[in-house]
């Protein structure tokens, strides 16, 4: 009773002020420009605007930030629609069926169902984040160092795993150069320096933002100009009508709620982003659907199943970020490092002494869901036009924002330095196939690790056991050893071996 | 059948062009593996042997340290790992061919498009943000940056980098001398002038392109200058006097041009009251700071 009192009392609070109706509007509108034109994306969005909301009150930051978070993962199917260009990563599943949709002269019922099955993705996803989150806080009140520090081992591994299917360890390779550059300055234990080289600037550790800005704003903005894209012609008139088509939603209802739980499931996920999330649900809608060679020529389940994965998963990515304080895809990886900045550390403690604050966020997810909807189904042909605007006019601003940004948090020129220092290794890391989550991820959850670990080893006076002699640190061992054997060749080829002789001997013995 | 065939033909070709393409990055990117293995390789050696001069027993500073509690546990940790992340990818790399592809792909590499792009921003941050006023230095880097690739013209290409990397370059002389510095106690503000000259040459390059290629160049280099100028114009207001965040460096123009107008006629203004305080109060003020 009481989650629901603060849940109506928050969205009361938001919908009776003016000034948070703009927040709200403004984000969402600001999330869907980044997220509709190809270059830019929802983690830059947030990154960018933690800028701005820095002098505003944790509440009122976490509004703007969520709301732009929204608004960013569903703008990637305007381009996706309407040109066959997914403004971001998420919506290219949803460019399969709604660009030939828009091909056939259907680019508004296009546009209409993804709004609405973005918003029911939305509102699921918040459902759960209200459920689970305090379930996990809970039992993660019972972990101990060890549990913590396999934790951040396992974000760490599973992100560089699944963001890099070519080769896993190339993942877990950038997962290790984020946690080493979390290790940069004196060490939180014994405040002995490392890795500082004698500057003074490197003694407090590196600041989180404008590594995050460096790393997701500038290889981006390299790579689109690099590139010269041009996007094509797009008129708001072949737009149409939007119809929100609720006739042929509610006939897709199995495979909405399939989408939406594999869009929280995947968002839970620590640093796997709403990109998979949309192509797996896709091949479900797929496989499942009683119509299956319709999917890739204009099928509304294509684009319903997408749109409702990718928006799910916001949701999905805030329940491991508010239990546990590991995020679980990158624009919460941003949104993460922006609590920080407002002295709000998310996990199992803050959910102990600040109650509220689940209620609170589910209530402007809603609120974000809902201005989402709005905007999509008035806005739609405003973004349009803002989109006509050529991506070689608008990234040298992003960079000015970028420098800006960076500065701003810290008021250190050399947060700039270190800003443009890995935006270039950001870069060539992009360029060699590397995936940027895991660094971010590893620079975010390198310090717990690093606190985690000792401390876990010094209560048990250097001993390792209690590692395997819990259960869910046990749990934790084992998941984090078969992902490791699992890129061993030879330990994988026994494995398999092993498998195919017991199902040899199986069938043999039926 | 056989027109067919004939239909078929040039999609095969657009097949095979597309799988061959496939064939050469996934070649290239192999080669870069193996390069890629070595630095990984040689960058984890770095971290266990920096991590190994860290205390791991004994007492270092009045802090008694064990091998468990040792600040070089997780770089230790990190640094074997990444050895062995980097011996496994190089073992790979090295199994498909990986140094003969890189030695075979590597007079392919144009560093033109990184050198560019990543040369402007690295420039704009380290000399412009660090030694010039932010709205000059950003007003520079957005004539240049977004002329380079909105215009989109070879020769003028090749004049603005002139202009842009000849004010670099004069600028890291003139800092790393001492002469800028010099030259700014002397006359305050002194070196961004040669940011307002850079700019002025950086448009009348422009201007002089626009002249030549006609009316569609004239609108475009007619929203780059505007762009240019109205954006910072823009963003060094909204973070200086609406969120209160000082620009990294203040010259010319926002310290004499926009400091000076905002808190000589737009900043509001102090209000003093008359208190009548106690010497008690008067006291604890004076205490207080």
């Amino acid at each position: 009773m009481n989650i629901l009192n603060v849940f109506s009392g928050m969205l009361l609070q938001i919908f009776s002020s003016p000034l948070l109706i703009v927040i709200l509007i403004g984000s969402t509108f600001l999330g869907i420009i980044f997220g509709a034109m190809p270059g830019l994306t929802a983690t830059l969005g947030v990154a960018l605007l933690t800028t701005l909301t820095y002098g505003l009150d944790s509440e009122t930051a976490l509004l703007a930030l969520l709301a732009i978070y929204v608004g960013g993962v569903y703008g990637g199917m305007y381009t996706a629609i309407l040109l066959n260009i997914p403004g971001t990563a998420a919506s290219a599943a949803t460019a399969m069926d709604g660009y030939p949709m828009a091909h056939k002269g259907q680019a508004g019922r296009a546009f209409g169902l993804a709004t609405t099955s973005s918003l029911i993705g939305s509102l699921v996803g918040m459902t759960f984040v209200a459920l689970l989150s305090p379930l996990i806080a809970q039992v993660a009140l019972q972990f101990t160092s060890y549990e913590y520090f396999l934790l951040a081992l396992f974000g760490i591994l599973i992100s560089g795993s699944l963001t890099s299917p070519e080769l896993a360890i190339k993942g877990w390779i950038a997962g290790l150069f984020g946690i080493w550059l979390s290790t940069i300055g004196q060490d939180h234990i014994q405040m002995y320096p490392r890795f500082t080289f004698g500057m003074h600037d490197l003694d407090n550790g590196i600041d989180v933002v404008p590594v995050l800005i460096g790393a997701f704003g500038i290889p981006q903005i390299m790579i689109v100009l690099e590139s010269k894209m041009k996007l094509g012609s797009m008129n708001a008139k072949s737009l149409g009508k939007l119809l929100p088509d609720f006739r042929t939603m509610f006939q897709n209802l199995r495979n909405i709620i399939t989408s939406a739980f594999t869009g929280v499931g995947i968002g839970a996920v620590p640093g796997i982003g709403e990109d998979i999330a949309a192509w797996v649900s896709y091949g479900i809608a797929r496989k499942t659907s009683k119509t299956p060679e319709e999917f890739g020529k204009g099928a509304p389940e294509g684009v319903i199943s997408t749109c409702v994965a990718n928006q799910a998963c916001v949701g999905g990515a805030m329940i491991p970020l508010l239990s546990l304080g590991i995020p679980g895809s990158p624009p919460a990886v941003m949104l993460l490092g922006a609590l920080m900045l407002h002295n709000v550390a998310p996990g199992p403690m803050l959910l102990k002494s600040n109650p509220d604050f689940v209620p609170q966020v589910t209530a402007i997810l809603f609120a974000a869901g809902i201005a989402m909807w709005i905007c999509g189904m008035i806005l739609s042909k405003q973004v349009i036009h803002i989109l006509r605007v050529p991506q070689t006019l608008f990234m040298p601003l992003i960079a000015v924002l970028c420098v800006i940004g960076s500065f701003a948090l810290g008021l250190h020129v050399f947060n700039l330095y270190l800003m443009g220092i890995i935006g270039i290794i950001s870069y060539f890391f992009i360029k060699l196939h590397l995936p940027i989550a895991p660094l971010v991820i590893g620079v975010i959850l390198g310090p717990m690790a690093d606190t985690a670990l000792r401390t876990g080893l010094k209560t048990t006076g250097g001993s390792l056991w209690p590692m395997v002699d819990r259960p869910i640190s046990l749990v934790l061992v084992l998941i984090i050893v078969a992902i490791v054997c699992s890129q061993i060749p030879f330990i994988n080829t026994a494995i398999r071996k092993i498998f195919s002789r017991v199902k040899n001997k199986l069938a043999g013995a039926y | 059948m056989g027109r067919e065939i004939m239909s078929n033909h040039p999609e095969q070709m657009q097949e095979s062009d597309k799988l061959a393409q496939k064939t050469l990055e996934q070649e290239r990117l192999i080669g870069w593996d193996f390069v890629f293995s070595i630095v990984v390789l040689l960058f984890s050696v770095f971290i266990v042997s920096n991590s190994l001069t860290m205390p791991f027993s004994g007492t270092v500073g009045g802090v008694t340290t064990t091998w468990y509690e040792s600040p070089g546990l997780l770089p230790l940790f990190i640094g074997t790992c990444l050895f062995l992340a980097g011996l496994s990818v190089c073992w790979k790399s090295a199994t498909e061919n990986g140094w003969a592809l890189f030695c075979q792909h590597f007079s392919e590499i144009n560093p033109t498009g990184f050198l560019l792009s990543g040369g402007g921003i690295i420039s704009y941050i380290f000399v412009f943000i660090s030694w010039y006023d932010f709205f000059l230095g950003s007003f520079v880097f957005l004539l240049f940056y977004i002329g380079l690739y909105y215009l989109d013209d070879e020769k003028l290409s090749r004049r603005l980098i002139a202009i842009y990397y000849g004010t670099i370059i004069i600028s890291v002389v003139l800092f790393l001398s001492g002469v800028g510095a010099y030259a700014n106690r002397v006359v305050d503000f002194l070196t961004d002038w040669i940011l307002i000259a850079c700019a002025v040459l950086l448009i009348t390059v422009m201007l002089q392109f626009a002249t030549r290629k006609g009316q569609e160049a004239r609108r475009k280099v007619r929203r780059v200058l505007i762009i240019s100028c109205v954006f910072p114009a823009i963003l060094v207001p909204t973070f200086r006097y609406f969120l209160l965040v000082p620009m990294p460096k203040e010259g010319l123009v926002v310290e004499r041009v926009m400091n000076t107008t905002y808190y000589t006629y737009l900043a509001p203004k102090k209000q003093v009251e008359d208190g009548n305080l106690s010497d008690d109060q008067l006291q604890s003020l004076d205490d207080a700071f």
